[in-house]
């Protein structure tokens, strides 16, 4: 085929090579010089790619749990019969004349080793489920002795459980028998899962396979200790707290200064958890300690369009910096009931600080109109300041300072 | 296990004929691994070779199989890809001939069914445009690629899957259809050069070439 002024032809199957890369290295060059020549040639190359492309929205590859599942049964049949033909044969070599003799009873017993194979690892899956079925749990969990010294944490239960999500698995069959009807009527998802974590449980150490198995068995053994609803807890928890965190926890060898560690996470996530719980007397004791603040200090609140969460903001605040003092506090602490009283009484002071500002921030409504500035916000602004501007501020009223930083903040939105 | 513990394995060999080396051994994980990894590749390839869902999902089963009993006699001497894929076509043609047995006998007793799919002549006279013609959705489009790729036949088609979804070179196709480069080479460029007929009034203008064939 003429295809461009040189006169070069160029057939359908070197187009095709060359969108293959099967072009040969001097060929592909010419190809390319006519293609910058010739627009018809542009043109039969591009309708070939496009054809090619098109090729795409063909359905896609995706995992069929039930296929490898069944496909995983069936050479493990085959391999059980293998090894049932090779134990028989060596059994039998050299002994021929035994053989008319014992070809009956081989048989028998042949498929009864045959059936008790199948049967074994039948009974090692099924003795395996509770594993997989709770292995992301289970996989929290580096030694029985954590989980029991996870029962002394205060308020795990509590703090944990609501977080809890469920593996979705149903309960796992007790007898071989149920297996495969077991697996099968799992969904999609539920089957793919189950094979990804037999191949993570497959990967661990053999010592960490042993403990995971002592804790699946101390989960389900039957105890004054509920060990299930602990590691229901225990897997909320972390899931709430995130990988990091989590991270630096299960870092810590001793198991006391862990749990201890865990303590404190429990408490805290409790108190975050309050806001959510306080009750409406508690709210509006709260509205009634904001209302008095504000009177108390009109001169300053008058020129705040948004006072509400002026106060959140001032609670962050050191208190030589801050018209919040710590007589304020105490009175906003008068405010919360016993239980959230007790439950602040568990936190250091910077936990402490920060749960009455999230206390207060939910129970004002007006605090939650505009996006706030935070003091993380804050000291990153002040940061950036050149080091003139921030000995100013130093020096400067609390209000003065937030004023000030909100305004480099958002100069448009300022006064 | 290690490459220490394979000398055969030298560098350069890709992961999967490792993992089929430790099948050699009977590593039941191995072997698992590559059934994770192969099932779904193989399914989408053998599914458009030989136009059935279930039929597809059997040979997959066959070919994984024919991979465990042949575990012994295992020879890295190419990739692990070209090597199942050669399993897979040969299943796959056992598959379409016996089934092209079972019809031939089926139309002579008087039971002859319409194949799903358009035959070639029917979607190039459709790429005449002179039938009516409408805007496609996603469903229809595959569709519509799906029958174009059925045109086709069975050892261009090969080739074309090969080619396109396993990014297998001439070569590695050659080894897994058991033909010459030069004879792939043909069947793609001939494969492509339908599949653009096939498909022209799609894309020159984004329309149904034939409604009817496609239901």
């Amino acid at each position: 085929m003429k295809s461009n002024q040189q006169g070069t032809q160029w057939d359908d199957n070197q187009l095709v090579a060359f969108l293959d890369g099967e072009l040969p290295s001097q060929d592909q060059a010419e190809l390319e010089r006519s293609l910058a020549l010739d627009p018809g040639l542009r043109q039969r190359l591009e309708e070939l790619k496009s054809a090619w492309d098109l090729l795409d929205e063909l359905p896609a590859a995706t995992t069929n749990a039930r296929l490898a599942q069944s496909t995983i049964e069936l050479v493990a049949m085959e391999l059980v019969e293998h090894r049932r033909h090779n134990v028989w044969t060596t059994r039998l070599r050299n002994r021929w004349w035994l053989l008319g003799l014992l070809s009956l009873l081989a048989f028998g017993i042949g498929a009864g080793l045959a059936l008790f194979q199948h049967q074994s690892s039948m009974q090692q899956l099924v003795r395996l489920l509770p594993v997989l079925a709770n292995y992301s749990d289970l996989s929290l969990i580096d030694d029985p002795s954590w989980l029991e010294k996870l029962t002394e944490v205060e308020g795990l239960l509590e703090a944990g459980l609501p977080l809890f999500v469920e593996s979705g698995f149903p309960n796992s069959p007790t007898k071989p028998a149920e297996l495969h009807d077991w697996v099968k009527g799992l969904e999609a998802p539920l089957q793919i899962r189950l094979l990804e974590d037999y191949q993570s449980y497959q990967a661990l150490e053999p010592s960490r396979k042993e403990s995971m198995q002592n804790v699946s068995q101390l989960v389900q053994a039957r105890s004054a200790v509920d060990y299930a609803q602990v590691l229901k807890a225990y897997s909320g928890l972390v899931r709430q707290i995130g990988s990091t965190e989590f991270a630096q926890l299960e870092a810590e060898q001793d198991l006391d200064q862990r749990a201890a560690k865990i303590q404190k996470v429990v408490y805290r996530e409790l108190a975050i958890g309050y806001a959510n719980r306080l009750t409406q007397e508690e709210r509006e004791g709260i509205r009634q300690w904001a209302n008095q603040l504000k009177e108390e200090h009109f001169e300053y609140f008058f020129s705040i369009e948004d006072p509400d969460s002026e106060i959140v903001l001032m609670l962050d605040l050191p208190s030589a910096n801050s018209i919040v003092k710590p007589q304020d506090i105490e009175e906003l602490t008068n405010r919360i009931g016993p239980s959230g009283r007790s439950l602040l009484s568990r936190l250091d002071e910077s936990q402490r600080s920060k749960t009455l500002r999230l206390w207060v921030y939910s129970s004002l409504p007006g605090s939650q109109n505009r996006p706030e500035l935070s003091s993380l916000q804050m000291k990153k602004i002040f940061d950036s300041l050149p080091i003139e501007r921030q000995n100013e501020l130093i020096y400067m009223p609390g209000p003065e300072v937030i004023r000030t930083l909100k305004q480099i903040a958002a100069p448009s939105a300022a006064p | 296990l290690t490459d220490r513990s394979h000398p055969e394995i030298k560098a350069g060999i890709d992961e999967d004929a490792k993992l089929m080396l430790r099948v050699k051994e009977d590593d039941a994980d191995a072997y698992q691994l590559l059934l994770l990894n192969y099932q779904p590749r193989l399914q989408r390839v053998l599914r458009q070779m030989v136009d059935s869902e279930s039929l597809a999902e059997d040979l997959v089963q066959d070919v994984f199989l024919r991979v465990w009993r042949a575990r012994k006699n295992y020879q890295p001497t190419a990739k692990f890809s070209t090597w199942i894929f050669h399993i897979a076509t040969n299943v796959a043609s056992n598959a379409v001939r016996d089934r092209g047995r079972k019809r031939e006998y089926q139309a002579a007793a008087g039971n002859m069914q319409s194949e799903a799919g358009m035959p070639l002549e029917e979607m190039a006279i459709a790429s005449t445009g002179q039938i009516p013609v409408r805007r496609l959705d996603k469903v229809e489009r595959a569709e519509m690629v799906q029958a174009a790729v059925q045109a086709l036949n069975q050892r261009q088609r090969t080739a074309l899957l090969l080619s396109k979804f396993e990014n297998l070179s001439y070569q590695e196709i050659a080894d897994a259809m058991g033909l010459s480069v030069q004879a792939v080479k043909s069947l793609l460029s001939r494969a492509r050069v339908n599949l653009r007929t096939l498909l022209k009034p799609y894309l020159d203008e984004g329309h149904l070439p034939q409604e009817r064939s496609l239901e």
